[in-house]
Parts: structure tokens; C-alpha cells; sequence
């Protein structure tokens, strides 16, 4: 039992010393008024005050990064299928996909800005990454779908769609939620990355607008709500991916 | 005779025309199949913008953008220098920061307990929220480029040397059990070396976030690269330059995630 | 271990004399290996705990080729474990010597190959045997570590990496590098598990000559019946659930050549006794 506890005792006291250390750091001004204290940032949150200009911004950032992890979920998924069920496709595929991860975002933002306009711009900055992610952990899912299994059901005579849904798709699933957790941080960092193209609404915006009025305040709170939501997002898909694992492992 | 003979020589020359011709069948039909994806954005590109009647000074064609290109070399191989020694300065410093670390904290279990949650708490924090607060720290200057990029870099590195370090055999951790190695020759012998695939998966999986770290911070705080490049032609309202360059990051960056992925596949065969 | 004729080196391809390996393996005394009253249990859940050895006592004499037969889960593995060091006994102590498993590995006395090879990849063969010097902080006997490389018959593949080379091959090497530093003690943990039968009984052949020519205080753990009778002086029988000892059989085979040694009677009489001690249930 201890042993079990301990690793989790750890990492507790490891988030506390980092935590105290923020906070230290911003109590004694080790670096200048940009570092403030934690208690400080986290007064700011709780103030009502603040709350309409961060909703606000929170709101418009977690739809985006929402419908576009929607949207990259649905097209990872089906591209993948296509590659294992049009295997002729599958190179050209696979190739596409490294260049789309290899694509920096904010190079695609004036192709983007033109396709879906400013405030679309975030959806599909994070559709893409999401997107790159899935295809690629459910495409080596897939691929895994252990061959045993593949050669009974070959030997059974099961027709390729039955195959695919009986056997290959179970197996892939965990590691579609590995894909799932990779992608909780890309979806809001392509979210306010979107935003930076003239969004009206959003964290990014927050963080540039802060950045520019000398908001130190603002900036430390609107990163820490970028922080909180990726990590709840994070441990959702990591949730999602522990029962898939107990299920099918 | 000689009738028999040209018989022969035309059969050949077809022979030959035929196997030329079903060689580059065979290449464009190889281009195609591993390449049709950007075929069908090249074209699709300009039908689209002809579909939607968009001018040439909303859009630029992939004609306009390439003109740019071959007419104005001048304006893109500064910027392009610019990214590529911050994206591979921050790039070499950060995986020597990163690989460093892992094996010192993966030689202490106290030392990993402690610090990889926090690192992974660390690991989300949105590029975009840590520019404008490590602008604000280290000046708006080329610098803090680099302290991004070997930020961005880092987390990677470390977890996956972490991870690589701790994914030995364990036939190979007896046998030095039995050999009587010491933790350092363990480290230096057996872990590092088996940690190598994990540290070039984390090179791969970086160099494009190097880039993306660059442009990013160019973009916003520092004046020179193609980040900064793509603002200024953006807020001057030269379309085709704002996408020429976009182009040419997007060339530069699928050319570092190749550079590095062929690395890998050299160093991983070479270590397995 | 009987020795084989001269004869039986012909049925080896690319087998050097090793007198010279003979000197540098006589300048170190061999050891006896001692268990005594040795139990080893696990913790399991809820309390509850798992024994996987039950008071084993046995002695391996000094130059003794002694092999460990079992169903697998019966503790015979645990058994070299303990003696490797990896494991400490829940009960019972175990010296080498006037030693302990401990020290023995500390001073990089003792030589150990496992079922899987664990050749390190990014080394070359010549690399690989060369370890334990390394590991040892020593400088490579370069000229022993070629002795060796002839030895188990890998010459002209020194320079080969690890997955060029077939399972047997592996397991030369895996074997010459248990070797490489003239141990007290060496350690065989299913060497040739993973071999096909073909290859296995060559490998079986190599090591009965090569041990011959060394004379190492051995413990071998295996399943096979056929390698225990073959290569051991002794073999001892265990049971599983706890594991315990449930015979020791003397090999006493009048000395002969190989494929003639397994063609005999008395061999088969062995083995045939044997895999029906593996088969009967504890209480027959």
C-alpha cells in the first residue's frame, strides 16, 4: 500500500514545492514586477470583477478548441479507416499527415483566414492538429490490431468491414485514447493560436492584449485558465483511456 | 538477313521505348501515390479561388506566390537564416538541457517522483500564453526566441529520455546486476545507450515545434524571420508575399522534420 | 560432465584448440556454491503471500556441473537468481565459497547467460564479449577476448552486430561473454530455451566441450530433460507449488562420444526416468 502511495506523495509535494516556489518568486521580486505572486493571480480569478472579460474569453476559447477537436476527431478517425479500407490511398496518406504536423500553424493562418474568416480561424487551427494526432495514433492502432486475431477471422472468412469492426477496431481503441490525451494541450494552444489572427474573443487575445496594456495580472490569469482547462481536458481523455485500457487490455 | 536484322533492331528500340515508358509510369504512379494529397491541394487552390471569384489582391494564385518567390529571392534567405539558427540553436540546446536532466533525475527516484508531474503540468502551458510572460522577463529581443524554443524542446526530451532510460530489459538490468556495475556504468553502458531511439523519437517529434516555436515568437516579439515576415507583408497588405513566406516556413519546417526523421532512422538502426 | 574424445570437434565447424584459454581459466580457483534451508516468498494482495521455494538445501560441489530441471513456475529460476544475487532468500542462506552471491558479483566473479540473450544492439559481438571488462573497469583483454570469439566458434564475426546473426549465434555469444572474465561461478538460465531442437543439441554438443575444457563450478536451469542428462554431473528434480526438491539424480554414463552417448541405453534410461518424475503427480 505505502508503495502504491508513494509515487502519488510525490508528485503532490513536487506540484506543492513548485507552487511555493512560484509563489516565493513573486513574493520576494526575484523577477521584477512580470512574476507575481500566485496568490495574487489567484485573487484576481476569484475577483467578480474579472469574471464577464475572462468567461468571456474562457467560453469563446473551450467552444473553439471543442468543435475543433470534434471536427479533428471525426476527420482523424475517417482517415484513417480510409487508409486501412482504400489501402491505395494509404502512402499518399501518411505522407500528407507528416506535413501537416510538420506545418506550423501560423504559417497556414492567411489560408485559413481566407477559407473560414477570422473568428473560424481557431476551429480549424485546432481541427488540423487534432486531426494529425488521431490519424496518426489510430492509423498505428489499427495496424497493431494483433495478427493472431486478424488470421482467425481471415481463416473464418469474415469479410473485411466485419474484420475491421469486430476486431481491428476494439483493438485500436486504446490508443485512439492515447491519441485523445496528446491532443487535450494541442486543441487549446491551437485554439489561441487561432486567435492571434484578429479573433475578437479568446485567450490568445487576452494574452496579447495583456502583453501590450502591461496587464501582468490578466496575462498570469488567462495563462493559468489556458493551464487549468488543458490539464481538465487532459484528464478526461487520460480517465477515458484508463477504463478503454481495464476494458480491452 | 539484313532484313532479319532490322526486324531485330526495331524490336529492341520498342523493347527499349517500353521499358522506358513503363519506368516513368511506374515513378509518376509512385509521385501519385504518395503524393496525391498536395496534388489535389495544388489544384484545388486555384479552382477554388477562381470558384469563389476571389481577386488576386485577396488571394494570390499559386502563379502570383511563385513570382513573388523567383523575383524577390532577396526578402525571403535573410528571414529563412534567421529562423533556421534560432529553430536549431534552441533546438540543440534544448535536447542537450532535456537529456541532461532525464538522467540525473532518472538516477534519483526521489527526483523523478518529485518532478514529473510538474513537468507534466508545465508541459501544457500554452506556447502562446508563455511568449508574452518570457517577453515581458527577457526582453523583446532575439533571446528570448531562443529561451522559447529550448523551453518548447525541453519537455520532450526530458520525458522521453526519462521514459527511454527506464525501458531496459530486464535481462540486460541482471546481467549487470550480476556483472556488479556500478549506477554510473549502468547509466553510461545500458540505460543511456537504450534510451537512444526515445531521444531521437523526441528530435523528430521536435524540430517542427522548434520552427513553429520561432515563427511564433518572431511573429509576435522579435523583428527579423520569416515569423516576422509574415506580419509585415500581412499588415502591408502584400498577400502574396504573406503566403509565399507561409509557404516557404511550411518548406522549411517539413524539411527539418525530414532532416530529423531520417536522422532517427540512421541512429535507431544503428543502436538496434 | 564427461569429457568428450577429440573426435567429436570434428562435428564443429570452426573449433580452435583452447589450450591457451585453458591457462588463463587454471589460475582461478573454482568455488562451491552452498543453499542451505532456503525459502522464497512473495507478497501478494491482501495479505496473502506466494512461496515459490520451500527449504532447498543443496550443495554444488567445487568444478561441479550441476543443472536444475522443472515445469516452468516451479523456482528453479528463482533458485539462480538467489545465487546470482538478484534475490535475497526470504529464509536460509546461500555462500559461494566463503562468500557471498553478493560480493561474488561485486568483485565480477561470477558469469551469467539468460534465455534471452540481452547482447546489447548498439555493440559489436567483439564489443559485446568485451563488456564485462568494461563493466569492471578494466582494460580489454584483447587477445583473450579473441580466445574466446574462437572458442564458441563466431570467428569472422566479431565485427557483426547482434541482430545480423541467428539465435544460435546469439547465443554463443551470450555464452563466451559469461565467460569472458574467467568467473568462479557461471550461471546458465535456460541458454538455449529459445532455440529450435536442432539447434539447441548443437549448442548442447558446444557447451559440453567447452565446459570440458573449463571445468567452472556450473548451475544450468532448464527443462529440457534430454540437455540436463547430456550436459550435467548431477541434475536435481524439483516440483512446483512451493518449489521444492524432489530428487537427485547421479549422471554416472561411462565417458563416450556424443551422438553415441545419446543413442545408449543407460542415457535414455536417464531421461525416460526423469521426464516421469516431471509428469507423476508430488504424492505418487
Amino acid at each position: 500500500m505505502t508503495s502504491r502511495l508513494r509515487p502519488v506523495l510525490y508528485g503532490v509535494s513536487g506540484v506543492v514545492v513548485l507552487l511555493v516556489l512560484a509563489e516565493l518568486i513573486g513574493q520576494l521580486g526575484l523577477l521584477g514586477t512580470t512574476w507575481p505572486p500566485l496568490s495574487t493571480v489567484v485573487a484576481f480569478l476569484l475577483d467578480p470583477d474579472n469574471h464577464t472579460l475572462l468567461g468571456n474569453a474562457l467560453a469563446a476559447t473551450v467552444t473553439e478548441a471543442l468543435i475543433g477537436g470534434a471536427i479533428g476527431i471525426a476527420a482523424g478517425v475517417f482517415f484513417a479507416l480510409l487508409a486501412v479500407l482504400v489501402p491505395v490511398l494509404a502512402p499518399g496518406l501518411d505522407r500528407f499527415a507528416a506535413v501537416i504536423d510538420a506545418v506550423p500553424a501560423v504559417a497556414l493562418a492567411p489560408f485559413l483566414i481566407l477559407i473560414l474568416g477570422r473568428e473560424g480561424t481557431p476551429v480549424l487551427v485546432v481541427a488540423l492538429s487534432v486531426t494529425f494526432i488521431i490519424y496518426i495514433s489510430m492509423s498505428s492502432g489499427l495496424s497493431v490490431a494483433s495478427h493472431p486475431y486478424q488470421d482467425l477471422f481471415t481463416v473464418l472468412g469474415a469479410r473485411r468491414g466485419t474484420r475491421l469492426g469486430l476486431v481491428d477496431l476494439p483493438a485500436a481503441l486504446p490508443k485512439f485514447f492515447d491519441g485523445l490525451a496528446l491532443a487535450a494541450p494541442a486543441m487549446i494552444l491551437g485554439a489561441t493560436i487561432g486567435e492571434w489572427f484578429g479573433a475578437k474573443r479568446g485567450l490568445g487575445v487576452l494574452f496579447i492584449s495583456a502583453m501590450q496594456n502591461y496587464r501582468i495580472d490578466l496575462l498570469w490569469a488567462a495563462a493559468a485558465l489556458s493551464v487549468i482547462c488543458s490539464l481538465i481536458i487532459y484528464g478526461i481523455a487520460v480517465a477515458a483511456q484508463r477504463a478503454v485500457a481495464r476494458r480491452f487490455a | 538477313m539484313t532484313q532479319s536484322l532490322s526486324v531485330a533492331a526495331a524490336r529492341t528500340t520498342g523493347g527499349l521505348f517500353g521499358r522506358v515508358g513503363g519506368a516513368v509510369g511506374r515513378f509518376l504512379l509512385v509521385v501519385l501515390q504518395r503524393y496525391w494529397p498536395i496534388i489535389l491541394l495544388l489544384i484545388a487552390w486555384p479552382v477554388w479561388l477562381w470558384a469563389n471569384g476571389y481577386s488576386r489582391a485577396v488571394a494570390p494564385s499559386p502563379l502570383d506566390v511563385a513570382t513573388d518567390l523567383v523575383l524577390h529571392p532577396d526578402v525571403y534567405v535573410w528571414p529563412v537564416l534567421w529562423t533556421t539558427l534560432f529553430a536549431v540553436g534552441g533546438l540543440a540546446l534544448g535536447m542537450l538541457v532535456g537529456v541532461v536532466l532525464g538522467v540525473l533525475v532518472w538516477m534519483s527516484p526521489l527526483a523523478s517522483g518529485l518532478l514529473m508531474p510538474s513537468a507534466l503540468i508545465l508541459r501544457v502551458v500554452p506556447v502562446t500564453a508563455m511568449i508574452p510572460i518570457l517577453a515581458r522577463l527577457f526582453g523583446y529581443g532575439s533571446g528570448t526566441v531562443v529561451v522559447i524554443v529550448v523551453i518548447l524542446v525541453f519537455f520532450p526530451a526530458f520525458s522521453l529520455t526519462v521514459s527511454g532510460m527506464s525501458s531496459v530489459a530486464k535481462s540486460s538490468r541482471d546481467l549487470f546486476g550480476v556483472l556488479g556495475a556500478g549506477l554510473l556504468t549502468r547509466v553510461l553502458r545500458l540505460h543511456l545507450p537504450a534510451a537512444i531511439p526515445s531521444i531521437m523519437l523526441a528530435l523528430r517529434l521536435s524540430a517542427p515545434i522548434a520552427i513553429l516555436g520561432v515563427l511564433l515568437a518572431e511573429y509576435l516579439i522579435s523583428g527579423v524571420g520569416l515569423g516576422d515576415l509574415l506580419r509585415s507583408s500581412a499588415d502591408r497588405l502584400q498577400f502574396e508575399r504573406e503566403w509565399a513566406s507561409a509557404l516557404v516556413a511550411t518548406a522549411l519546417s517539413v524539411l527539418c522534420f525530414g532532416l530529423a526523421q531520417s536522422l532517427e532512422r540512421r541512429v535507431v538502426d544503428r543502436v538496434t | 560432465m564427461r569429457s568428450y574424445s577429440e573426435a567429436n570437434s570434428s562435428s564443429i565447424g570452426s573449433v580452435v584448440p583452447v589450450s591457451s584459454v585453458l591457462q588463463q581459466v587454471t589460475r582461478t580457483p573454482s568455488r562451491e556454491i552452498s543453499l542451505t534451508e532456503v525459502s522464497k516468498s512473495y507478497p501478494l494482495k491482501r495479505g496473502a503471500t506466494l512461496t515459490a521455494l520451500q527449504d532447498i538445501s543443496l550443495t554444488i560441489g567445487n568444478g561441479e556441473f550441476l543443472a536444475l530441471l522443472g515445469p516452468s513456475g516451479c523456482g528453479k529460476s528463482t533458485i539462480l537468481r538467489i545465487v546470482a544475487g538478484l534475490e535475497q532468500p526470504s529464509s536460509g542462506t546461500v555462500t559461494v565459497g566463503d562468500s557471498t552471491p553478493q560480493a561474488l558479483s561485486r568483485e565480477h566473479r561470477l558469469g551469467v547467460a539468460f534465455q534471452e540473450h540481452s547482447l546489447l544492439p548498439w555493440l559489436t559481438i567483439r564489443q559485446n564479449i568485451a563488456l564485462p571488462y568494461r563493466v569492471a573497469g578494466r582494460s580489454v583483454d584483447t587477445a583473450h577476448v579473441q580466445e574466446l570469439i574462437d572458442l564458441v566458434g563466431l570467428a569472422g564475426f566479431e565485427d557483426a552486430r547482434p541482430k545480423q546473426l541467428s539465435g544460435g549465434m546469439r547465443q554463443r555469444a551470450s555464452i563466451a561473454r559469461a565467460l569472458v572474465l574467467d568467473p568462479e561461478v557461471l550461471l546458465l538460465d535456460e541458454p538455449f530455451g529459445a532455440l529450435d531442437a536442432v539447434t539447441r543439441r548443437r549448442m548442447n554438443r558446444e557447451l559440453g566441450r567447452i565446459w570440458s575444457e573449463l571445468r567452472i563450478t556450473t548451475l544450468l536451469v532448464t527443462h529440457d530433460v534430454d540437455e540436463a542428462v547430456l550436459l550435467a554431473d548431477r541434475v536435481v528434480v524439483m516440483t512446483g507449488r512451493p518449489g521444492s526438491i524432489r530428487h537427485i539424480e547421479d549422471v554416472d554414463l561411462p565417458l563416450r562420444e556424443h551422438s553415441e552417448l545419446t543413442r545408449s541405453p543407460e542415457f535414455h534410461d536417464i531421461v525416460d526416468r526423469l521426464t516421469g518424475l516431471l509428469d507423476a503427480p508430488k504424492d505418487a
